[in-house]
């Protein structure tokens, strides 16, 4: 699971700013509507925009925490009934 | 794939644009108008779709269909739907999944139509109006809708496309087309842009940052249900009141005709008290022997509709907060939509924004197609430097999720994700040995799943009995960059799988698309025969109200003698009450009437009273002034 300094391919210490340029610079070149829909750039699209709105707001994406600290399952993880 | 145009289907207008050697052009219609009313009207023998059917909407009320944008994806029992209906003049009917159906009478036996096809019949309107323009074949589309139309909303809007046979390439969001509209031209540093739009029936409001082509939508809310004909319904309210107080005993709501005449009226007060402090509203004959002759002020109107107006700034509100922006950081508060012309919304947003001036710099009725213009552009794949990094990153409107144990809706994709997007979730069973579940999935805001809207259930079953607690279901939500979403759910230790796209009471089968096709080519050569007989019946109905207007001259009237007047008044008379009695006549019958009239009685009278000459004077004026009255008569 590549992380989403990774994902966004800036380095560690990025600002705020530089994080926000680079996800509209990737998202100009991965989205769908650029790529004539395909599934390669709706798979990557979907990446980016997923690992930049935990970015957004100052924070990994907690699902992604959750997952390394639990080995892949959602400690959290509800019940459907019948 | 052709030309690829962008269309807004307005709940009151609908307009289409292309994008086309570097620029936008709006297309008029055969009427050479740039919006077209979103109405269709069933006649006798034909269908009419526009300009047509808005005409003669108070001459045929109970066959003249509109709002339909108001109805698709709702449920009958909807209490918005409920409500609406008491205000329009055609039948709206349950069927039998509880979907609202119009019913109308062709040919005096009863026809059903579903909003979906209704709208297909003004998509095809704007396609053949791209058609006549462009001289080639229209196949494909960007429709917009309301940015706050939900999942249901959506897919009809899209089927009503498949039913005109188009393939609709992009549903996109009202405010967001408005938005590159506006930022298209405009070479600015990175700025905040609040969208405010304002409709015939819907209103949105969405913030974005616009960074050099990058149109990044933050947030979005609205109201589906909330626009300028809810400040008529007002003014109507407020005037049938008057006429109930003046006659007592009369009510004009018995007659869908009376309603009809004081809607148009009412609409058109109100945009007058856009720029006039008052209006009088005068309808002669609203019912036998009733007449209405009233001032209404800016104050009144303004009055009538204070709560609706403090409604708007809840949406504009709730944006701010959900991007964590403040005020002061909104560069512009743009305006889009008719209703936005109105002072007072001015104000209010003018006094929200601590005394920003609010931008009027697009145009508030076109400004939504030429954006779903430049997207049809993008995704046609057109090579033009203006559009080649022009990118829109648009958002969910509502939060989407299933309901799990105790009733709780448990988000999957929260409101404002940027999409396309997907996201799973991992599950597992309640109970011992359970070998099957049920997933209901809502949308909506509310921590209660019953307090949302439910899109559909879909069942995963046959994986094996284990322990509760053991299975381990993996639901995936896939929301398209349409905004529409489908479901699948695997259990993960059988690999048993379950993909549903959510079928549910508001979505049509693809059997009921393919047989609404088929219906809606049908009344292609009906349609042609339709738009001949309506301009022979304007001719006639000009050329009268041209003589009428000759007869009330002083100076004419004075040279006359009275058996002419008479002669005339009672030939125009005859003319108009064959012209009023409801059955429709072929474009032969109105343009045969109107020779008679001519040549053989009001013309030759006339003519020897030498106005022949006077008339050809007057004629441009009276015609623009007849072809207005019966517009509004």
């Amino acid at each position: 699971m590549p992380t989403f300094y990774e994902t966004l391919d800036v380095p560690t210490d990025a600002t705020t700013d530089q994080i926000k340029k680079q996800y509209k610079k990737l998202a100009l070149k991965w989205h769908p509507d650029k790529n004539g829909n395909s599934e390669d750039s709706q798979e990557r699209f979907k990446k980016i925009a997923q690992a930049y709105s935990g970015a957004d707001f100052g924070f990994l994406d907690a699902e992604a925490i959750f997952r390394e600290f639990f080995g892949g399952r959602d400690p959290f993880e509800t019940m459907l009934g019948g | 794939m052709g030309p690829v145009v962008g269309v807004d289907l307005g709940t009151t207008y609908s307009c289409v644009a292309i994008f086309q050697n570097g620029a936008v052009e709006i297309i008029a219609n055969d009427q050479g108008n740039r919006v077209t009313p979103s109405y269709v009207a069933f006649t006798d023998s034909e269908r009419l779709v526009g300009d047509a059917a808005k005409t003669q909407a108070a001459l045929n009320p109970a066959n003249t269909i509109y709002d339909t944008k108001r109805l698709i994806g709702r449920q009958f029992t909807d209490p918005l739907v409920q409500k609406d209906m008491k205000l329009w003049p055609f039948k709206v009917v349950p069927d039998s999944s509880g979907k609202p159906l119009i019913q109308v009478t062709v040919d005096g036996a009863k026809k059903s139509l579903t909003p979906q096809e209704v709208s297909s019949m003004v998509l095809g309107k704007m396609r053949d109006t791209a058609e006549a323009y462009l001289g080639k074949e229209v196949k494909n589309m960007v429709v917009t809708v309301p940015a706050y139309f939900n999942d249901a909303q959506r897919q009809a809007t899209k089927d009503a496309g498949a039913i005109a046979g188009l393939n609709v390439l992009r549903i996109l969001n009202e405010p967001t087309a408005a938005a590159i509209a506006f930022g298209l031209d405009r070479s600015h540093a990175a700025e905040t842009v609040l969208v405010f739009d304002l409709g015939g029936g819907t209103f949105d409001v969405s913030l974005l940052s616009i960074d050099s082509g990058v149109f990044e939508v933050l947030a979005t809310a609205g109201d589906t249900h909330l626009g300028g004909e809810d400040l008529d319904a007002r003014l109507i309210q407020h005037l049938i009141g008057i006429v109930k107080k003046k006659y007592p005993g009369k009510d004009p709501t018995t007659s869908p005709a009376a309603v009809q005449k004081l809607r148009r009226e009412a609409e058109r007060a109100k945009r007058a008290l856009s720029t006039k402090t008052e209006v009088r509203v005068e309808i002669e004959g609203l019912l036998p022997g009733v007449d209405l002759s009233e001032m209404v002020t800016r104050a009144k109107f303004e009055e009538l509709c204070a709560d609706l107006f403090r409604q708007t700034l809840l949406p504009v509100e709730k944006v701010l907060e959900d991007a964590a922006i403040s005020k002061s950081d909104v560069s512009e508060v743009v305006l889009v939509g008719g209703s936005t012309r109105i002072p007072k919304v001015r104000s209010m947003l003018k006094r929200f924004f601590n005394g920003k001036e609010p931008n009027t710099s697009i145009n508030p009725d076109e400004a939504v197609a030429f954006g779903a213009a430049v997207q049809a552009g993008v995704l046609s794949g057109e090579r033009d430097k203006k559009i080649q990094d022009l990118l829109l990153l648009d958002v969910a409107p509502l939060t989407l999720g299933i309901e799990t144990t105790g009733g709780v809706m448990a988000a999957i994709i929260p409101r404002n994700t940027v999409i396309p997007t997907s996201k799973t979730k991992r599950y597992t069973t309640a109970e011992d040995g359970q070998v099957a579940v049920t997933n209901k999935v809502f949308e909506g805001e509310r921590p209660l799943s019953q307090d949302n809207r439910l899109l559909g259930t879909f069942e995963l079953s046959g994986f094996p009995a284990m322990p509760r607690g053991e299975a381990q279901i993996d639901v995936t939500f896939d929301l398209d960059a349409n905004g529409i979403l489908s479901v699948s759910a695997r259990e993960v230790t059988s690999g048993t799988e379950a993909k549903i796209t959510i079928q549910n009471a508001d979505r049509l089968s693809p059997e009921d698309v393919e047989r609404m096709v088929n219906e809606a080519a049908s009344y292609k050569d009906a349609d042609a025969q339709a738009l001949g007989r309506v301009e022979a019946r304007v001719r006639l109905e000009q050329y009268v109200h041209a003589c009428r207007k000759l007869l009330k001259d002083v100076e004419l009237r004075n040279r006359m003698l009275e058996e002419d007047v008479l002669s005339a008044t009672s030939d125009l008379d005859t003319v108009d009450a064959w012209l009023d009695d409801s059955g429709d006549h072929s474009a032969a019958e109105y343009d045969e009437r109107l020779a008679e009239l001519r040549d053989n009685s009001v013309g030759p009278v006339f003519e020897r009273y030498d106005v022949v000459g006077q008339l050809h004077r007057a004629r441009v004026g009276l015609l623009r002034v007849a072809a207005w009255r019966t517009v509004c008569a």
